[in-house]
């Protein structure tokens, strides 16, 4: 029998290690045996959880959505003779589905759910907007909605893979959404400034730009120095 | 001709039953495991033979979760249980839909026979008596000879009224209703790992000298338990240096068969909130043992429980509350179990006692243990149940530190107790 030389506990003959301390368990006299019988099988139960809630829910909304656009445009037809005001709530009825389906029906790890579906809202907006600047005879959509949807689609794929698998975790997370942030403003002002003036001139966005950038520093500070972290963690916590 | 539909048994759910199906949800389980080992191998096929005979004997084991209107309620369930293997991380909840629709698992693995209900069926003694009941047959089934005593019942029987019934509904005394208001307690944080890992530590004790060291600080065994207990939470609390730090208390389950003449086999348990308030200033593991005992026993006794169950079947036959629909009565339950719930204890201690077989099924036992699932709040459970002159521990925990358990365990050994500690770590 082994015994923690930290703990004091005798160990089963499957622990490889303390199960309290992690210590490694040495004894010559007898050394781990990895086909010792564990209390536990390895076998994991799987993680998914019953759809059928959510199905219930998506086959609804779907129901729900399909007839208030379809009687969008019945009426509309029906009392102006043609399809005019009802493009506008159906389209926006299919953005609306296209945002709420996929995170209910995918049933895939944390951070692909979330990245897809971003993909799916970011597709679904600019079809959105690009069908309004049609409707409306406008030229804004190629200068300036695609720009900015596919900035915030970039600022949302870019922080998601960093946090969700944890590439970065704790008051690290700070840092890249400060500076995400930080060229998030830059890139807007950029393209609002393209849109209306033809020049690009910089201003309200570095004012902005200075903050996240010492948040940014603020963030890294904490996340490297641990007596800090655990300081502002008691100070702040709730 | 035309045939007759058969109409489909059913039953009201318990007193507190009512509010599991209300709480759980995917991070809070409401699950919980017995399991008995045996000296043989388990051979799967016979003890499905034996779980098919079980549930004919012990009905609501064979019933689905129903959603009327105002209440939930049992339903019957024509399929058939089965038998699962087992895996490293039990007391994963059942979702909707899931598992036939019963609202337990029966796993095996080795020697090892494991019944995880949901606690909206039954409690630990209930679930015990299951799985004894099971165990038997299943030996029987094998050739062996068990009689039906000691909690074993017997499967060609019919199920007696006394053992389906709603305890709480026919020991509740409508004379005066204990208060329900509780400080709030502290939780532990750690790391929270993914749904579903459950990290299991157990630890088996011989008996005699931990009843020795209980019976010197002239406590019982449960409450020589919780004071070791609170002392680990106390240290965690002071280690991580609060401003203001929270109440430490346990939730400990009293199995109320003890103060009501009652058979029943569904939930009839109350839970007690014993603890310290570290705010008075450090504390012995002597001065916890005292408290604790003091706290319990002052709540140990049949009016004072009479009147606690009165609060909760009042609110049950409230006739008001009972005509608010299903779906707003769930979210006033989950939200005042979190308010006069779980933030009210920082942990669970349950200690289903000594449990008692016929000799005659002893050779063929070599161990019983006992698990609850761990909430997203409470983070760690820890359970208690005896055999044969062993206490096997089972610290059930949703983090990754092993403080708690480690400094609970390094302190028995300190007082001389043996320990040997065994986990489910891949």
């Amino acid at each position: 029998m082994s015994y923690c030389v930290n703990c004091g506990v005798e160990l089963g003959k499957a622990e490889q290690r303390c199960p309290l301390c992690g210590t490694e368990v040495v004894n010559p006299n007898e050394p781990y045996d990895p086909k010792a019988k564990r209390l536990y099988p390895r076998q994991l139960d799987s993680p998914l959880v019953s759809l059928r809630g959510r199905r219930i829910a998506a086959l609804v909304m779907t129901l729900l959505f399909f007839f208030a656009g379809g009687m969008c445009i019945f009426l509309n037809a029906v009392y102006a003779g043609e399809v005019t005001w009802a493009y506008y709530p159906a389209g926006a009825l299919c953005m609306l589905w296209v945002f709420l389906f996929p995170p209910l029906m995918l049933q895939t790890k944390p951070a692909v759910t979330f990245l897809l579906s971003a993909l799916f809202d970011a597709l679904a907006l600019g079809g959105f907007l690009w069908m309004c600047e049609t409707l409306t005879d406008g030229a804004w959509f190629l200068p300036f909605a695609l720009p900015v949807t596919g900035m915030v689609l970039g600022f949302l794929i870019l922080n998601a893979a960093l946090i969700l698998p944890r590439v970065v975790k704790g008051a690290y997370i700070g840092v890249p959404v400060m500076l995400t942030v930080a060229l998030l403003l830059v890139g807007l002002e950029c393209i609002v400034d393209a849109y209306l003036s033809g020049t690009v001139h910089l201003t309200w966005s570095l004012y902005a730009l200075a903050p996240c950038l010492i948040l940014a520093g603020f963030f890294l500070f904490v996340g490297r120095y641990r007596t800090v972290k655990e300081e502002l963690r008691r100070r702040l916590h709730m | 001709m035309k045939k007759r539909k058969r109409v489909k048994r059913w039953m009201k759910l318990d007193n507190s039953a009512m509010i599991y199906p209300a709480i759980r949800n995917a991070r809070f389980s409401t699950m919980f495991r017995v399991s008995v080992t045996l000296t043989e191998e388990v051979d799967p096929k016979v003890l499905q033979a034996a779980l098919e005979d079980t549930v004919m004997r012990i009905p609501f084991f064979g019933m689905r979760l129903r959603t009327g209107l105002f209440w939930r309620y049992l339903e019957q369930n024509d399929g058939v249980p089965q038998v699962e293997t087992d895996v490293a991380n039990p007391c994963k909840p059942i979702g909707k839909g899931e598992n036939g629709g019963f609202l337990f698992r029966v796993r095996v693995d080795g020697c090892r026979i494991a019944l995880e209900p949901f606690h909206v069926l039954t409690d630990g003694n209930g679930a015990m008596v299951f799985l004894k009941t099971l165990a038997a047959r299943y030996l029987t089934l094998t050739g062996k000879k068990i009689p039906f005593t000691d909690g074993v019942l017997d499967t060609g029987a019919r199920p007696k009224k006394g053992e389906l019934e709603d305890a709480f509904s026919k020991y509740a005394a409508f004379r005066k209703r204990a208060p329900r208001r509780e400080s709030k307690a502290y939780h532990f944080k750690g790391t929270l790992e993914p749904f579903p890992t459950l990290h299991i530590i157990s630890a088996t004790i011989p008996l005699g000298p931990l009843l020795e060291k209980a019976r010197a600080a002239k406590a019982t065994l449960t409450e020589f338990l919780a004071a070791n207990y609170i002392l680990a939470l106390h240290r965690l609390q002071t280690a991580e240096r609060h401003l203001r730090e929270k109440d430490v208390k346990l939730c400990v389950p009293v199995n109320l068969r003890k103060f009501f003449p009652s058979d029943t086999l569904r939930n009839f348990v109350l839970y007690l909130t014993p603890g310290i308030d570290p705010g008075y200033g450090d504390y012995t593991l002597e001065e916890i043992v005292e408290q604790v005992h003091c706290q319990m026993r002052m709540r140990l006794n049949q009016k004072y429980i009479a009147a606690q169950i009165c609060t909760n079947v009042s609110d049950e036959r409230n006739p008001f509350i009972r005509m608010v629909p299903l779906i707003l009565k769930d979210w006033a339950m989950s939200m005042a179990f979190r308010v006069v719930g779980e933030s009210c204890f920082s942990a669970t201690l349950s200690n289903l006692g000594e449990t008692k077989i016929p000799d005659e099924m002893r050779p063929y036992v070599k161990r019983f243990d006992f698990l609850l699932g761990a909430s997203k709040i409470n983070r760690g459970n820890l359970t208690a149940v005896s055999y044969d002159g062993s206490l096997v521990l089972n610290f059930t925990r949703t983090t990754k530190e092993t403080f708690i358990e480690r400094e609970f365990f390094t302190q028995l050994v300190k007082l001389g107790i043996p320990v040997k500690i065994e986990s489910n770590d891949q």
